[in-house]
């Protein structure tokens, strides 16, 4: 089955075509617009205005013709959902094609799915707007685990940019500058420490320690400061993330019942790790992440390039087991579901 | 009013202070970790809101039940701020807060004749758990 699926759920406008785990094409605006097809000149349309793109990136999209239509009706910006669903809902109208609503978080962690994947799974999602660890039972089974109280961790470490007076983006900006400098330079505090218990991530406390330490200084931060500096913070946001992520494997291997994850999944176990979300195309953190992983002894996926980021093609993927298992959604009642969580119908 | 330095276990009583004007918008501005977000959780707790409250920077905006919670971090134009449906959140007397509203001042302030708006402002204190608080109501 050859699907049309449709992203917008925040910044980027998304079309692709996939079928089964083959991505036919992948558009995402962004990405084109760097790349600049039109001729050299870049047509500057604002973040978010879906409208005035969603043609473009479908049409671009549109290399064969397609059996159903999917589209991410959550979660994100409501306003934003709105201009996928309402163009999925008329196109499927339109072509008389079943509809396929899917949630954006399942998109990112089947971002890359492989047919090795060993399931049960632990999906770790990280991007600017999300940060969720999920216990994968099977495709189209899923718990979440742990999720931010606060800040996400993109969200954080675009601040912490921001902090040191780097450009955009924050989180690429920061990467390259912790790259050269020592992360053991700048203690900060970790993170739920003393809170093992509670599975979940938190960064406003880190990110409060980090305005401290940056505004405490009298004079313009040196180069050599700002790397240093930019290195620690990563290496505790990141520390804190692996911990948690370690933390949740071990309620998982644990032979002992979990008073979080219940009884139905103890001993059920993790086999490999799932990786998706933006930040995740961290080079750094996907070190630390399959280190964790030869640790524990667990396989883990990463996205293929292009795929960290929001994307149709993994909306496309994910919509293609949807539609294997049945689920189809009534064009005259989809509707979109801004807090739509991974582990709900 | 003065500002006052109010410890993190007083934030329940300074969100219920807060709510005791009626706003209809909060506008809330300060530096990063001042307490924007988290004052946000208090006041969310005290309308009775069960779901955890998390940052909408990247969203924008996020919807609880009466709560409209907006973050003006990315936002490059008032207009995208109207376009998330500002005026029927007002209308539907939802309580809108806003963070980093002192970059649309005098957008937000416009609205006074719709809305009671209440600025607040956040700011560190001397010790790590405290931090300065500063609220006016500038309605009619």
């Amino acid at each position: 089955m050859k699907i049309l699926a449709i992203e917008t759920s925040c910044d980027e406008t998304c079309a692709a075509v996939t079928e089964g785990t083959k991505i036919l094409s992948n558009v995402v605006w962004s990405q084109v617009a760097l790349h600049k097809e039109f001729g050299g000149v870049v047509p500057s349309i604002a973040k978010r205005a879906h409208e005035e793109k969603i043609d473009w990136v479908i049409n671009k999209a549109l290399v064969t013709d397609v059996d159903a239509i999917a589209v991410t009706a959550g979660p994100g910006l409501a306003i934003a959902l709105e201009v996928g669903i309402k163009k999925a809902k008329g196109l499927a109208q339109e072509w008389d094609k079943p509809l396929i609503s899917v949630n954006h978080i399942e998109g990112h962690v089947l971002s890359g799915l492989t047919p090795e994947v060993r399931f049960p799974a632990l999906a770790l999602v990280v991007s600017g707007g999300h940060t969720e660890l999920i216990w994968v039972e099977k495709i189209g089974r899923y718990k979440i685990v742990a999720r931010t109280m606060d800040d996400a961790l993109g969200e954080a470490l675009d601040k912490a940019a921001r902090m040191l007076g780097l450009g955009y983006p924050g989180g690429a900006e920061l990467e390259k500058k912790a790259a050269l400098g020592n992360p053991k330079k700048y203690p900060l505090p970790l993170p739920m420490a003393g809170k093992e218990k509670n599975l979940a991530f938190s960064y406003s406390g880190l990110k409060t320690a980090f305005y401290r330490l940056t505004n405490a200084q009298r004079s313009e931060l040196s180069s050599q400061e700002v790397n240093d500096l930019a290195a620690s913070f990563q290496e505790t946001a990141f520390k804190h993330l692996l911990r948690e992520t370690k933390n949740s494997i071990a309620f998982y291997t644990s032979p002992h019942p979990s008073p979080i994850i219940g009884e139905g999944v103890r001993g059920r176990g993790i086999h490999d790790l799932l990786v998706g979300g933006g930040v995740a195309a961290n080079t750094k953190l996907r070190e630390e992440i399959k280190r964790l992983s030869d640790e524990v002894g667990m396989g883990v996926y990463f996205p293929a390039k292009g795929m960290y980021g929001d994307n149709a093609a993994m909306i496309g993927i994910a919509a293609g087991f949807r539609a294997e298992r049945g689920e189809f959604t009534d064009p005259d009642t989809i509707d979109r579901r801004p807090r739509w969580r991974v582990d709900e119908n | 009013m003065a500002s006052c330095i109010f410890k993190r276990n007083e934030i329940k009583k300074i969100a219920r202070e807060i709510l005791a004007l009626h706003p209809n918008v909060i506008a809330l501005t300060g530096p990063l970790g001042a307490g924007k977000t988290t004052l946000t959780k208090a006041i969310a707790k005290e309308l009775g809101i069960k779901d955890i409250v998390v940052s909408p920077t990247f969203i924008l905006h996020r919807e609880y039940p009466g709560l409209d919670h907006i973050d003006a971090w990315r936002v490059e134009d008032f207009s995208e701020i109207e376009r998330l449906g500002l005026i029927e959140m007002i209308k539907n007397k939802h309580l809108v807060i806003i963070e980093w509203a002192d970059k649309f001042r005098k957008q937000i302030s416009n609205l006074k004749s719709q809305a009671t708006i209440v600025w607040v402002k956040l700011n560190y204190g001397e010790k790590e758990n405290e931090r300065r608080i500063e609220y006016e109501d500038i309605s009619n």
